[in-house]
């Protein structure tokens, strides 16, 4: 599904040089369940926004499907950021001035889609994440939890095969974080959906089935 | 992706309401000042009726004294001494000069209705030595002369709008406030007669009779001199001491036509230019305003286009959607100023305003307003796709 070959990445700033990763090598097979886990600053978040074409590695290739991406244009990019690769972050990412129903359609504006369909298909993702009786909500009339489900409507409304969840509990407390879990448990489960979710949290990481531990920008195997 | 842009201002609409409101007055301005010009340009290209070249105004400052048995005798003495001059092709009385500020306005009642129209009187040789076209009917002249009716000529305007159902030429009407005067009877009909000249506004115009043997010739202390070929300045040092030697307590003001045209002209252009500057300058400031607000608006949703990217946005997709947020704003600004500008057509408020060049003024005013709002918006929506996706989502 992904690969990741000698990926590296460097930031560089004035005369200061920050290596953020170095030679990753990562296979991700479709309908994988991955948890990537380091402490603070070791590039985890780098790792997530390369995989999901959100940011270049310096050096390396990364391929989706078979298919190496490092020659693609900027259209592409998105065009498969949009069709492959659902998102969930932290701090939900929410358009505060749209309604629930419309922050979940927005990945279809980018498609070929009429509003009826988009309309449709933003209430089946809702229903999924059992919040079909707020589509008329704006998200600051939601818990954080709630959000956080809306977000996950959104990021599996365009049926991506791959999702990536930047620390999708990190703003929830556990109650909340649990059940956040359990939906992604259950995209798994019943979609075979591929996921991948950087975390800090030892026993969310025992939920999936493989832990991929970075540390200063390289993996620890 | 309109609706979702429209639904997106509509929910931001406070935030928002400051650019709608530059919008709406810039936009006010905007169509203002275009119409001006538009309505200026079409009036300016409309035919006088006349035609000045060649033609001098002797204006006749008779000390605020006016004596009809002998200072009438001295203007006509005047006005023939002048016609015996070889390079003058005539000399005609006139009450309204061309090409000054002041008009005769006067009102009729015509089929019950009211007739507003502008007028001059004239000995009735001077249409036709002035170039005037005569549309149908005849001239006034001497055989109007006691007659039980008083001859009038009027423009083809007057007729348009006041006699469009009935025939205009032999067309009777009298002052319902002056029982014992006789009817004006419109023996003729001329194109047209723009007094004031090219800046002022065509409409009905009168012309009535001056008949030396009869009435008071009080207000009629205009010669207009027709020249076979232009005049040199020193004519007119030569002209005043003719005058002087005919009428030594008179004081005498020589001008050109092609002088007081050009003052007139002058009149209007120069106002409409400093005008247009300043408009000019008020749209740039706009202009700056407008991509001040955009830039920090921009700045503000910096993570918002970082989600929008990440979730398939292009880069292209951005720019075309902060461009198409700002249309829309503008259309908004615009819709809403339109809801007053539109008042006007529909209320009569201003009669010069026609539905033609309001439409005209719009379509205009509409196509500059988003072309400044396209051009304000060009960098910020560039720049808003300048930093990757990854960094936007995080940019605080």
């Amino acid at each position: 599904m992904l690969t990741l070959n000698s990926i590296a990445k460097t930031y560089q700033t004035d005369k200061i040089e920050t290596i953020a990763l170095k030679e990753i090598n990562l296979n991700i097979k479709k309908g994988e369940f991955i948890s990537i886990m380091g402490p603070s600053g070791c590039g985890k978040s780098t790792l997530l926004n390369i995989m999901g074409l959100l940011d270049a590695p310096s050096d390396g290739s990364v391929s989706i499907d078979g298919v190496e991406i490092s020659s693609y244009q900027d259209k592409g990019l998105a065009s498969i950021r949009n069709e492959k690769i659902g998102f969930i972050f932290q701090s939900f990412h929410l358009i505060q001035d749209l309604r629930v129903i419309d922050n979940v359609e927005l990945p279809l504006l980018y498609r070929k889609i009429s509003a009826k369909q988009r309309r449709h298909l933003a209430l089946q993702a809702l229903e999924k994440v059992g919040l079909k009786a707020r589509v008329d909500h704006f998200p600051s009339q939601l818990s954080g939890g709630q959000q956080q489900r809306v977000a996950i409507a959104r990021a599996i409304v365009g049926k991506p095969e791959l999702l990536l969840a930047d620390e999708p509990t990190g703003n929830l407390d556990s109650h909340m974080g649990n059940e956040i879990m359990q939906i992604l448990e259950s995209l798994h489960k019943d979609d075979n959906t591929t996921i991948v979710m950087v975390t800090h949290d030892d026993e969310l990481a025992k939920r999936t089935e493989r832990v991929v531990r970075v540390y200063d920008g390289q993996l620890i195997h | 992706m309109l609706s979702h842009i429209a639904k997106l201002i509509w929910n931001r609409k406070r935030s928002n309401l400051l650019i709608i409101t530059e919008v709406a007055i810039t936009f006010g301005v905007l169509f203002a000042v275009i119409y001006l010009g538009i309505y200026n340009y079409k009036v300016f290209n409309t035919p006088l009726g006349f035609e000045w070249k060649n033609t001098w105004n002797i204006r006749i400052d008779t000390g605020g004294r006016w004596n009809n048995e002998t200072d009438k005798v001295q203007l006509k003495a005047i006005a023939e001494v002048l016609r015996t001059r070889p390079e003058i092709k005539s000399a005609d009385v006139i009450m309204m000069p061309l090409f000054v500020n002041g008009r005769w306005r006067s009102v009729e009642t015509i089929n019950g209705h009211r007739a507003p129209y502008k007028a001059n009187m004239l000995n009735h040789e001077a249409p036709k030595n002035l170039g005037v076209e005569l549309v149908s009917g005849r001239w006034f002249g001497p055989q109007d002369d006691g007659q039980n009716y008083q001859g009038v000529m009027v423009n083809q305007r007057f007729v348009d709008e006041f006699l469009d159902s009935v025939e205009p030429v032999g067309f009777e009407f009298s002052d319902p406030g002056q029982p014992e005067a006789k009817p004006k009877r419109i023996v003729g009909i001329f194109k047209d007669f723009r007094q004031q000249g090219e800046f002022s506004t065509p409409g009905p115009y009168m012309f009535f009779r001056y008949n030396w043997e009869q009435g008071d010739s009080f207000g009629l202390r205009n010669i207009m001199l027709k020249f076979d070929k232009p005049q040199p300045a020193s004519y007119e040092k030569d002209l005043h001491q003719t005058l002087k030697q005919i009428a030594p307590s008179w004081e005498f003001n020589i001008q050109s036509f092609k002088n007081l045209r050009q003052q007139r002209i002058n009149e209007i252009v120069i106002p409409m230019t400093v005008m247009a500057v300043v408009v000019a300058f008020l749209l740039i400031m706009v202009a700056m305003g407008l991509f001040g607000v955009l830039w920090q608006n921009i700045n503000r949703r910096i993570q918002e286009i970082g989600l929008r990217r990440a979730i398939g946005a292009s880069e292209n997709s951005i720019r075309l959607q902060i461009i198409g947020e700002l249309i829309v704003l503008a259309i908004f600004g615009m819709a809403a100023a339109s809801i007053f500008i539109i008042q006007v057509p529909l209320l009569n408020l201003i009669e010069a305003v026609t539905w033609g060049n309001f439409v005209v003024s719009m379509l205009l005013s509409i196509s500059a307003m988003l072309l400044i709002v396209i051009i304000c918006a060009l960098y910020p929506s560039h720049s808003a796709t300048k930093l990757s996706p990854a960094v936007a989502l995080h940019y605080e």
